[in-house]
């Protein structure tokens, strides 16, 4: 039979029980700006009867678990690994787009600027100003060829560098993930300290998601293996597989675990990086070496066909390009042009008298020949595509990043409207608490007043 | 669906993030003036317009081509003229000889006269513009009739033409064949039929002026069609200056549509911007400032 003094226990426990609830509600509210934070709810238990003359033992607090939807954040980490890959993408290509020049004041500028000055000399075959001036435009073509591609080469040295520093990162995170699936194998379920790892586990997880798409397997300790979207494991309980980083002979880093080399397929930044660095830049780059090669090769294939101001035969207006691969990179102007006295070897002659100037013309009309992309496409045009090419990677990574923000986003309302900490929320559970305690303290005086009558009988 | 601090603040960020881009975007389209400033803005209009781009410079080119091929052709024009004129007094010249051939002193006047008109012809075939001789065909930094002490020197040009390109499939000849003109196929030059009536009259040779007088006819209408054809290139271009005039107005016209901002939409539409950022801050700040907390006594 329940008397006084286990009545004044029941109270005890609850004012505990309440307090514990307030204090949980205190750690929801303090934690409301923590990333990763899973808000924290109290198990709070009813005790049964020690006998059938009592109405129960009262309530206990069991413990606290934190509310987490493993589909939604496994959905979660998925989007923000592609995300960081469309906006790594956006970014490069950003930087690659600013490097081709403005519109109308790059290749594009530089190409027309020497067919006006073949139509100079067309217009005054004889004039060794106009004949200067168009060796001047040749090798200002030349020497913007040779910007644009140090720039895509500069591009493609950034995006290797920053390939090394998100190795690195995810070497760290790796690290991370281990040591916590080490310190979760030691801790109990329910436990704070338990449900803080988790948080801080997940955490890491979406970091690591930025670098590189991952699954987790969760384990039976509590803890997550952790493997890259290939089936390659990263981590293993409290193992973690370094990401190695081996320089080729072009000074480019090449990535593996375990031995297999990492593709643009593991997505997230890394992915995206390895992709831009291995695909998309070189495809840039090779299309500006095809534009080079072909401007100095038909240029110079018209210019030797005619003769120069002393009736000569024309010889090569740009220096030989070479191979078509780095042609961006070496085409120059021909030095015997270049150096004074240079404009009498222009060959604007056909026929080899000075008043001739057929092959100025002739020059001037390769503006309008399609030798590029299959014969589809006049040198122009070449340029033309190739920059439209990359503002359409920069549109659709950036596009796809502001569509990859929103669904992130939404996936984070989503994941707070279950795991985040609602202030209101909060405020509520706190009077909760604060009025479930305040009325037990009264039942605990109510008993104490009891005892005092009882114990003035006795004293009576 | 529950309501947490969090998606609150991240919505909001989100909110204002948004509307500030866009306000930011609108107040550099107004005060850039552009809507494209690299190809990423509209990848499919930056092509476009860079392709308008290149068909005005080579608009531009083909009318600076025009323009120069209009002076020179004025200029020849004018000098067939003159050798039209020359030829005519020449003729005139021949026929009082012939009848005045019985005064020694009128004789001599007429022959001194005779070379005289030579020479000016050969000055005016010698016209040169901007250094280019314009009737020695290619080889335009040759005189073509030097005068020497035993009269003009042979042809030093050739048979070839200066062309310039005043489209992309029409070009037009700028210099000449002074040998076409001043001989063609005579077996002489018109600097040798004065040469040859210098020397009849004073020989009193009526029949050699009557052959001189021959051959000036032929030198008439040999000018006579250099001229004409010379008229139907100008004829050419002229209205291809109008026309070139017209498509770089046009192509101009497009690159301006596709890169360039409609100043009256671009303002309105940053008035717009800038009205939903505010009401994105008000709105943010409104919900941000109600919450349960603030009743709790």
């Amino acid at each position: 039979m329940a008397n006084l003094f286990s009545m004044l226990g029941v109270s005890a426990r609850a004012l505990e029980a309440h307090r514990f609830g307030l204090d949980v509600a205190g750690q929801n509210i303090a934690n409301v700006n923590t990333p990763g934070y899973s808000r924290r709810i109290a198990h709070l238990q009813a005790l049964a009867p020690l006998d059938r003359w009592s109405a129960g033992g009262g309530v206990a607090a069991t413990g606290l678990h934190a509310v987490r939807d493993t589909f939604l954040t496994h959905h979660l980490r998925g989007e923000i690994s592609r995300l960081a890959g469309h906006q790594a993408g956006a970014q490069v290509l950003g930087m690659v787009e600013v490097g081709l020049g403005a519109p109308g004041a790059s290749i594009d500028a530089k190409l027309e600027d020497l067919f006006d000055a073949f139509a100079a000399v067309a217009d005054d075959p004889t004039s060794l100003a106009a004949r200067r001036t168009a060796i001047e435009a040749g090798a200002a073509l030349a020497a913007t060829f040779r910007e644009v591609s140090s720039q895509l080469s500069a591009s493609v040295r950034e995006v290797d560098g920053r390939l090394r520093v998100a190795t690195t990162q995810v070497n760290d995170l790796t690290r991370r993930i281990a040591a916590l699936n080490q310190e979760l194998s030691a801790t109990r379920p329910g436990e704070a300290r338990t449900e803080q790892l988790r948080d801080e586990l997940d955490l890491a997880l979406n970091q690591l998601a930025q670098f590189v798409d991952v699954h987790a397997v969760a384990r039976e300790d509590g803890g997550l293996d952790v493997e890259l979207a290939g089936g390659l494991a990263l981590v293993l309980g409290g193992t973690a597989q370094a990401l190695s980083l081996d320089s080729t002979p072009t000074g480019l880093a090449t990535l593996s675990v375990d031995g297999a080399v990492l593709s643009g397929s593991v997505g997230g930044t890394l992915g995206a990086l390895i992709k831009t660095r291995d695909d998309v830049l070189p495809s840039y780059q090779a299309q500006l070496d095809t534009l080079a090669h072909a401007v100095a090769t038909r240029i110079n294939a018209q210019h030797e066909a005619g003769h120069d101001l002393t009736g000569a035969t024309g010889e090569a207006f740009f220096a030989s390009p070479g191979a078509v691969d780095g042609a961006g990179s070496r085409l120059s102007m021909s030095d015997a042009l270049l150096a004074p006295g240079g404009e009498a070897r222009f060959a604007a002659s056909a026929s080899g008298a000075a008043g001739d100037n057929e092959n100025a013309r002739r020059l001037v009309a390769i503006r309008d020949q399609r030798l590029l992309l299959d014969g589809t496409a006049t040198m122009g045009e070449a340029w033309a595509a190739l920059v439209s090419e990359v503002g359409g990677g920069v549109a659709a990574a950036r596009d796809a990043a502001a569509a990859g923000t929103d669904a992130v986003d939404q996936l984070l309302n989503l994941r707070d409207s279950i795991s985040g900490v609602s202030l209101d929320e909060e405020a509520a559970e706190m009077m909760r608490f604060q009025r479930g305690y305040e009325a037990n303290a009264r039942v605990f005086g109510a008993i104490d007043d009891m005892l005092d009558v009882l114990m003035g009988l006795v004293r009576g | 669906m529950r309501i947490t601090f969090g998606s609150l603040y991240r919505n909001g960020l989100s909110d204002l993030g948004r509307t500030a881009a866009d306000l930011v975007l609108r107040e550099r389209e107004v005060s850039s003036g552009r809507r494209i400033h690299v190809a990423s803005d509209d990848p499919a209009a930056a092509r476009l317009a860079a392709a308008a781009r290149d068909d005005t410079r080579a608009l531009d080119r083909y009318s600076r081509a025009v323009d120069s091929a209009d002076a020179r052709l004025r200029v020849i024009d004018a000098v067939l003229g003159d050798v039209i004129e020359g030829i005519s007094r020449a003729k005139t010249l021949a026929v009082a000889a012939a009848s005045a051939l019985d005064d020694p002193a009128r004789r001599e006047a007429y022959a001194l006269e005779a070379t005289s008109i030579r020479d000016s012809l050969a000055s005016a075939m010698n016209t040169s513009l901007r250094g280019v001789y314009v009737f020695s065909g290619t080889r335009a930094t040759e005189v073509p009739f030097r005068v020497t002490g035993d009269g003009v020197a042979p042809y030093a040009g050739d048979s070839g033409h200066q062309r310039l390109d005043v489209d992309g499939t029409r070009s037009v000849a700028v210099t000449m064949d002074g040998s076409a003109i001043a001989q063609g196929t005579d077996p002489v030059s018109l600097f040798t039929l004065l040469d040859m009536l210098s020397r009849a009259i004073r020989a009193e040779d009526r029949a050699e002026i009557e052959a001189v007088m021959r051959g000036l006819e032929s030198a008439d209408a040999r000018v006579a069609a250099a001229q004409s054809q010379v008229g139907a290139a100008l004829a050419e271009v002229e209205p291809q200056k109008a026309r070139l005039s017209m498509l770089a107005r046009s192509a101009e016209a497009r690159r301006a549509s596709l890169e360039e901002v409609d100043l009256a939409a671009a303002i309105a539409a940053m008035n717009q911007a800038q009205a939903a950022h505010e009401a994105a801050v008000a709105a943010v700040g409104a919900r941000s400032r109600v919450s349960l907390l603030d009743y709790l006594q």
